[in-house]
């Protein structure tokens, strides 16, 4: 895995998973992947940071859960977005806009 | 919705323990068989495959630990954990543990006595209905009134000074034109006493305390009779038969709580009365600390021998209650009431002042102005409250210095337990 491991912020977790799992349903590994993906390999989320999350997120009721058959056979447990999660979504976007916008008119000035 | 499903997971962590933790096992040996069968596939060993996935999962056992911690109702757990470990640790010194509950038993024990004692005389209210539509009326002036007579029981207290007079006494004159102010006064009534009875007619002589009440008292207090009735307007006038209310204690003590006493005779200071009625269990008093066994009217007054009312009635010796109307704020009836008062003392037939006194009407929440022995209990009791908090700090200072001696003892073994069981050891 990565070299370029940047520390996540904190508080983005929450937001990435949100965003990598979309609409879709997914197990722990795919989120992980997916993140690193979208980011373009700057994030690389590990189980230790990962499984505390997805788990918290669970039982705030931001994701719902179900054991499925994963892509070569094998049971996993897969996550998908709940409309509260949906919501926290928006409510995260929004407080990250301002953060990112801020941090780039300060960095202009 | 979002502390519903919290409290959902806090539920199923707690209880459902086992199924958590198979689902997390699960869960992280899943991750890691999907990177080794990928290595495998990439051309790997097995062997060597399942290392590197395990190596970059990094740590089985401690990202099962992290997600436990933040499960909902792990503070729940901990405490748990905690209270055994503290259970555990008093079994094993019986000595110290009986002088720590000794310690706090006796604290909590002292606090417990005197609070129920300030309870009784500084907070519970009136037990009569809605007690706080109650006022007393309490003169003040500049000095004591020309009145043939003044007469307090102790209901409120008397303040006299050089310059300033005040007391709750008041003649009757007054108490009925109290009474008959229907915009401020929904009801009224007037008593005096308790007066020291000889009864007779009831077993062996005894002395019995009687309390003088108009016959509107029960009715003004909302207090209804547990037996027969309690007494009414027209007991009240003259020539009406002498009758008398028990008090629910009285009649329990004195007569063995027997339906069959209405209607008995009793003599009371040698004159025969009538008993109406019990008056309801709750009401134990109205002043605290002046409890009575008997209400009798005062119109009876004479006839049992008191002479405090002086001659034709003039005298200022009642207390004066009165239950404010629906709506009716206590500082409005008082700006009503005051100059009727005025006129009254200033320029009726035996003026009691001079308006340069300065004589005013005051209507005071009856909880405050009925102190009875809360006047002088409690200031003495307040003291004694800080006291025995005082000693409570205390024990609970003793028994903080003695965990300390006691950990420094042991604290090396029972923290190696301590941790172990944290770290999921039962």
């Amino acid at each position: 895995m990565g070299q370029n491991q940047t520390n996540l912020l904190q508080g983005t977790l929450d937001l990435l998973i949100l965003k990598a799992i979309g609409d879709g349903e997914m197990h722990g590994l795919g989120i992980s992947r997916r993140i690193e993906q979208i980011t373009r390999g700057t994030f690389q989320v590990k189980p230790g940071s990962l499984f505390p999350a997805l788990h918290r997120m669970e039982e705030a009721g931001w994701l719902a859960s179900f054991w499925g058959e994963s892509e070569n056979n094998r049971r996993a447990k897969y996550y998908r977005r709940t409309k509260a999660g949906a919501r926290q979504v928006g409510i995260e976007t929004k407080q990250w806009t301002t953060i990112a916008e801020a941090m780039a008119s300060a960095l202009e000035a | 919705m979002r502390v519903l499903s919290w409290m959902r997971a806090g539920v199923r962590n707690l209880f459902h323990r086992e199924q958590a933790e198979t689902e997390l096992d699960a869960e992280v040996r899943a991750w890691v068989d999907a990177v080794a069968e990928e290595r495998i596939a990439a051309g790997m060993t097995p062997a060597e495959a399942r290392r590197t996935a395990l190596a970059e999962f990094g740590g089985t056992e401690q990202v099962k630990q992290r997600v436990r911690d933040t499960r909902a109702g792990t503070g729940v757990q901990t405490v748990w954990q905690d209270v055994r470990f503290a259970l555990r640790m008093l079994r094993k010194s019986p000595g110290f543990t009986t002088v720590v509950v000794l310690t706090l038993a006796l604290g909590i024990g002292a606090n417990t006595a005197i609070f129920s004692l300030v309870n009784a005389v500084l907070l519970q209210s009136i037990p009569v209905r809605h007690p706080e539509e109650l006022v007393v009326l309490r003169w003040s002036a500049h000095k004591w009134p020309e009145s043939p007579g003044m007469a307090s029981f102790g209901d409120c207290k008397m303040r006299g000074g050089v310059a300033e007079a005040s007391a709750c006494s008041l003649p009757y004159a007054t108490f009925q034109e109290m009474a008959d102010r229907r915009d401020e006064f929904a009801d009224a009534t007037a008593f005096a006493g308790p007066a020291e009875l000889d009864v007779a007619g009831n077993g062996q002589a005894t002395i019995a305390h009687g309390e003088l009440v108009s016959g509107s008292y029960f009715e003004t207090l909302g207090v209804p009779a547990a037996v027969g009735r309690t007494l009414a307007a027209a007991d009240d006038h003259p020539g009406a038969a002498a009758v008398a209310v028990l008090d629910y204690g009285y009649w329990q003590s004195a007569f063995g709580g027997s339906p069959a006493v209405v209607g008995r005779t009793i003599r009371l200071n040698n004159v025969v009365f009538t008993i109406a009625g019990v008056a309801d269990r709750e009401f134990t008093r109205l002043t605290p600390g002046k409890p009575a066994d008997l209400y009798m009217t005062l119109t009876q007054e004479k006839a049992l021998g008191l002479r405090w009312g002086g001659d034709q009635d003039a005298g200022w010796w009642l207390t004066v209650v009165g239950r404010l109307g629906p709506g009716v704020k206590r500082t409005q009836a008082e700006a009503a009431v005051n100059p009727m008062f005025r006129n009254a003392v200033l320029h009726g037939a035996k003026p009691a002042w001079k308006a340069g006194d300065d004589p005013r009407l005051m209507l005071i929440p009856a909880q405050k102005g009925l102190m009875g022995f809360r006047g002088f209990l409690s200031e003495p009791l307040r003291l004694l409250m800080l006291a025995v908090g005082m000693v409570l700090l205390i024990a609970c200072a003793n028994v903080a210095g003695l965990m300390l001696g006691v950990r420094r003892r042991g604290s090396g073994r029972w923290r190696c337990a301590w941790r172990w069981e944290r770290a999921g050891g039962e």
